[in-house]
């Protein structure tokens, strides 16, 4: 167990000002088995407090912004009691279908098969994870602005660099090619940067990260957000607007150890 | 009063415009159609004057066909009644399928008068079919304020033809009480002081024909 | 069978009130937006009591089995534990959608409106060729056209005893008013360019409903409202919408769509607000989960079903596949993913080429085809030329749910024009027939 806080701060920037701009954000973490939110907040400019709401990736605020702005600004603070146990406990396996599923972000191609081929056959679990872990870390190399938001994994594993998202989708991809139920996670990391994401994959019933940008697993460091089968499901915001103007989003994310009162800390122990 | 959307607040506004604007354009087509049987062309130029329209006819011919049934033509009576058509067939829940339905007839009958060698004749059925639709507003819509907005753009129009035409005061004057009776019966936005404004200038010594169009055409804030 | 003798006759004088009332569909034809006349032929399909009892018996069966499905399919997937469906039929169509999971929407009702595709054999069985449970549509027509033929031929009324049908409206209102979650009544329709424009403005005027556009419902602290000229708002508590589940909303669906309402999906989700149909519904109807539904009912109600599938294959099964390469003149293969009667390909129609590319990307994308035998459809007579002609129809029959499924005792029978086509869709030029239940 390891008490974190964290700070998000999106900041969209508008080449001209737009209006009816409605947002959905996914930026707090929210309570899970291997973690408990001790305390989170959000805050957006301008416009009303946003209205939570929680769906099958996770926690949600939505809102819409009516008068005419040419900035947004998202704030979001908490602390969280992480890795409380090793992996959430996942549902049945009957029940993670749409896990196993190919989507037209995480379709394999011919790239993908191709390095599918390059791991043996019989690798399963521990092995598996590792021996793609291992692929991706002598072959990918981290890019920023090689790939966008909308870039399939396939795309990236045929030129064989990108960011976290692309890295993921590749993983994500060569374990469903192997009939793993896998998981696109996205959340926080220790230190300062922006939102990262990494993969889950099913373990003996549970679901395990595992981070290929980082080549590591997941461990206490993480704050996850949200869950989907792809970067599409989740994505830490989404809006549409009125106005013929073009967005430019950027956002800042830092965690780091937090001193949480003993009291809030038993809490988390108890969940434990 | 039930609530309007915005959306159907216009379509009944301009349904009322429209209507009207075919409606009275037929009748004035109809005495230069007369005119016409003796091959006085400057009829045709007359006509577009009074109405503001750009006179694009190269023949009495081309006149009659163009200006009653070219699609292409904004200013055709075809034109003006298909604008009818597409506000009434989206009004159907505001103002029944019945009041409707006399508004698709008027588009059969004026489509089966091509190329007719008396189209007065048709004409008076689409003139039938619109006097049938304003008798049929007026009759079934319960609600008094979707009923009124109808009447408004009616109202509206017609003020701002027959200043384009330059008829008589007493015409004008006319026009100007009934349109000020039926707005305040809506719900519709406009400035007192405008109206007030138009009821002057209907009553002064000469009437001032311009000012009064500019007026009523924006009378109604929607 | 009745006389419809003087009915008939005045065809054409319905035909002319048809038009007159705008009784249209729209059509893109090379890209331009066409109304077209839905020509209507007034020789009723009949239907007797006693079969229309035991095809409402069936029809009630299969909707709420297909409604447990899709609750299922949303919720825990125990007919996936069960090994009932496969799970790449429902997690891999085109119609699950994943932000459905764990929506409970109001009254546990996904499917209010279902429109089932019926054909009747020559031996009078009846057989179930597709389920629409997205929007379907087409109960306007023959409502219209019943009110029209009374006008026409009160004689033929007077003598045959004919289930009433323009009751339709207040079924629809009483399934809109059952899951009203407080609140107005409203038809989303995408637009007058939509093709069943006049059903969505024909229904509101008979329910009583605001028929709206996006652009009229705002979503505000949580709830959704209709939005007047003058500043009045009403809150919402159902929304039959015609605009289909990609273009509902952009924030949780296509975000480039324009036509939808941002946000009311969220509403929908937390109970405040009445979706008809649901969202989602479309894994349930998609042409390769069709051939389990007779499984399905088996499954979630324990009877065996009333009506059956027509007998199709899933090139899916390798012992299904051997039958239809085995039978594949005999057959029809219908693209799953296609609708409106596209992507349908005849066996025996095909040449030997066309057959070879077809097998082939059978054998590559087996999940893609379903394989199903020509039904000898039982076919209807249809005026043409003052001539009784045969043609092929189906039935769509339509159930609303409301606190117990409800079966409209009527239908739309379309019918195919073309003496040689099986195609019976509007789009493709056919016309549409009143369907009379009789009440004794």
């Amino acid at each position: 167990m390891r008490s974190l806080a964290f700070s998000f701060r999106l900041r969209l920037d508008f080449s001209a000002p737009v209006q009816k701009h409605h947002y959905t954000l996914r930026c707090l973490p929210g309570d899970a088995p291997h973690q408990r939110v001790l305390s989170a907040s959000l805050r957006v400019f301008p416009g009303e407090p946003a209205n939570a709401s929680e769906d099958a990736y996770g926690r949600l605020h939505y809102g819409c912004v009516f008068q005419a702005h040419s900035g947004f600004e998202a704030l979001a603070e908490g602390t969280v009691c992480s890795a409380l146990e090793e992996g959430e406990m996942a549902a049945p396996d009957w029940q993670l279908g749409p896990y196993r599923m190919f989507t037209p972000l995480t379709a394999p191609g011919e790239a993908i098969r191709r390095l599918n081929a390059s791991i043996p056959a019989d690798a399963r679990d521990e092995e598996l994870a590792t021996r793609i872990m291992e692929l991706m870390h002598e072959r990918f190399a981290y890019l920023p602005g090689s790939t966008h938001a909308l870039t399939t994994g396939e795309e990236a594993a045929a030129a064989m660099c990108g960011v976290c998202q692309d890295e993921s989708h590749i993983m994500l991809s060569l374990l469903r090619m192997r009939g793993v139920p896998c998981r696109y996670a996205v959340g926080y990391m220790m230190g300062e940067g922006s939102t990262h994401a990494w993969v889950e994959m099913l373990r003996a019933g549970r679901w395990i990260g595992l981070d290929p940008t980082n080549y590591r697993a997941v461990n206490d460091e993480y704050i996850r957000v949200s869950v989907g089968r792809d970067a599409a499901d989740c994505p830490v915001n989404r809006g549409v607007f009125y106005g013929g103007a073009s967005q430019r989003s950027e956002n800042a994310v830092r965690v780091w150890d937090a001193q949480v009162p003993d009291e809030q800390a038993d809490m988390g122990r108890k969940a434990e | 009063m039930g609530i309007v959307s915005l959306t159907n607040t216009d379509k009944l506004y301009w349904l009322g415009r429209y209507s009207e604007r075919v409606y009275t354009t037929i009748r004035l087509f109809g005495e230069s159609f007369d005119k016409l049987i003796e091959g006085d062309l400057q009829s045709i130029d007359a006509f577009c004057a009074s109405l503001n329209i750009p006179n694009i006819y190269t023949s009495g011919d081309d006149f009659v066909e163009r200006y009653l049934f070219d699609p292409e033509n904004p200013d055709s009576v075809l034109s003006n009644l298909t604008r009818a058509y597409d506000n009434a067939m989206t009004l159907r829940e505001e103002i029944g399928s019945e009041c409707v339905s006399y508004i698709q007839l008027a588009i059969y009958a004026m489509n089966s008068l091509r190329g007719n060698e008396s189209p007065m004749f048709g004409l008076q059925k689409v003139i039938d079919d619109i006097l049938a639709f304003w008798g049929l507003t007026d009759d079934i819509i319960p609600d008094e304020n979707v009923r009124n907005i109808i009447k408004v753009g009616k109202r509206v129009e017609r003020l701002d033809l027959y200043a384009r035409l330059k008829l008589p005061q007493k015409d004008i004057l006319r026009e100007v009480r009934r349109l000020a009776v039926r707005i305040s019966r809506t719900n519709l936005q406009y400035e007192q002081e405008d109206m007030d404004k138009l009821k002057d200038l209907a009553a002064a010594e000469k009437t001032a024909y311009d000012e009064i169009v500019t007026l009523v055409d924006g009378l109604v804030k929607i | 069978m009745p006389d419809t003798r003087e009915l008939t006759k005045h065809t054409e004088d319905i035909n002319e009130l048809l038009a007159r009332y705008g009784v249209k569909f729209g059509l893109y034809k090379n890209g331009v937006f066409k109304e077209q006349l839905f020509p209507f032929d007034a020789i009723p399909r009949v239907i007797s009591a006693a079969d229309f009892a035991e095809l409402e018996r069936g029809l009630k069966q299969r909707v709420m089995a297909l409604n447990c499905f899709i609750a299922d399919i949303y919720g825990e997937k125990k007919i996936i534990r069960d090994k009932v469906v496969p799970e790449e039929f429902v997690f891999d169509s085109p119609g699950y959608l994943a932000q459905c999971e764990g929506t409970k929407p109001p009254k546990g009702i996904w499917s209010h409106i279902s429109g089932i595709d019926l054909v009747q054999a020559k031996d009078g069985s009846w057989f179930i060729l597709e389920d629409n449970l997205r929007v379907p549509s087409g109960a306007s027509y023959p409502m219209i056209a019943r009110e029209l033929c009374r006008r026409a031929s009160p004689r033929t009324f007077q003598t045959n005893g004919v289930a009433e049908n323009r009751d339709y409206a207040a079924l629809l209102r009483s399934a809109m008013d059952h899951v009203n979650t407080g609140g107005c009544t409203v038809i989303l329709t995408p637009g007058r360019y939509n093709a069943a424009y006049f059903e969505h403005s024909y229904l509101a005027e008979k329910t009583g409903a605001h028929l709206v556009t996006g652009s009229e419902l705002t979503v505000e602290d949580g709830f959704l409202w209709f939005n007047g000229y003058d500043g009045r708002k009403e809150r919402v508590g159902t929304v039959y919408r015609r605009i289909s589940d990609d273009y509902l909303d952009p924030m949780s669906f296509r975000a480039d769509s324009l036509i939808g309402i941002p946000h009311i999906y969220e509403v929908f989700r937390q109970g405040n607000v009445a979706l008809m149909n649901a969202p989602g519904n479309g894994v349930a109807d998609d042409k390769g989960i069709y051939y389990f539904v007779p499984r399905m009912i088996k499954y979630y109600l324990g009877e065996e079903p009333v009506l059956n599938n027509a007998p199709t294959y899933l090139p899916y099964y390798e012992k299904d596949m051997q039958y239809v390469l085995e039978k594949f003149d005999s057959l029809v293969l219908k693209d799953v993913a296609e609708a409106g009667g596209y992507g349908v390909v005849f066996g025996s129609k095909m040449t030997k080429e066309q057959k070879a590319d077809f097998i082939a990307l059978l054998r590559k994308e087996p999940r893609r085809f379903i394989a199903q035998e020509v039904i000898d459809f039982r076919d209807l007579d249809i005026m043409e030329n003052g001539e009784a002609v045969p043609r092929k129809a189906d039935l769509r029959a339509f159930v609303l749910m409301g606190e117990e499924p409800m079966v409209w005792k009527s239908g739309l029978t379309r019918f195919s024009r073309n003496p040689d086509s099986f195609i019976v869709n509007s789009s493709q030029g056919g016309g549409f027939k009143d369907t009379w239940v009789l009440s004794h």
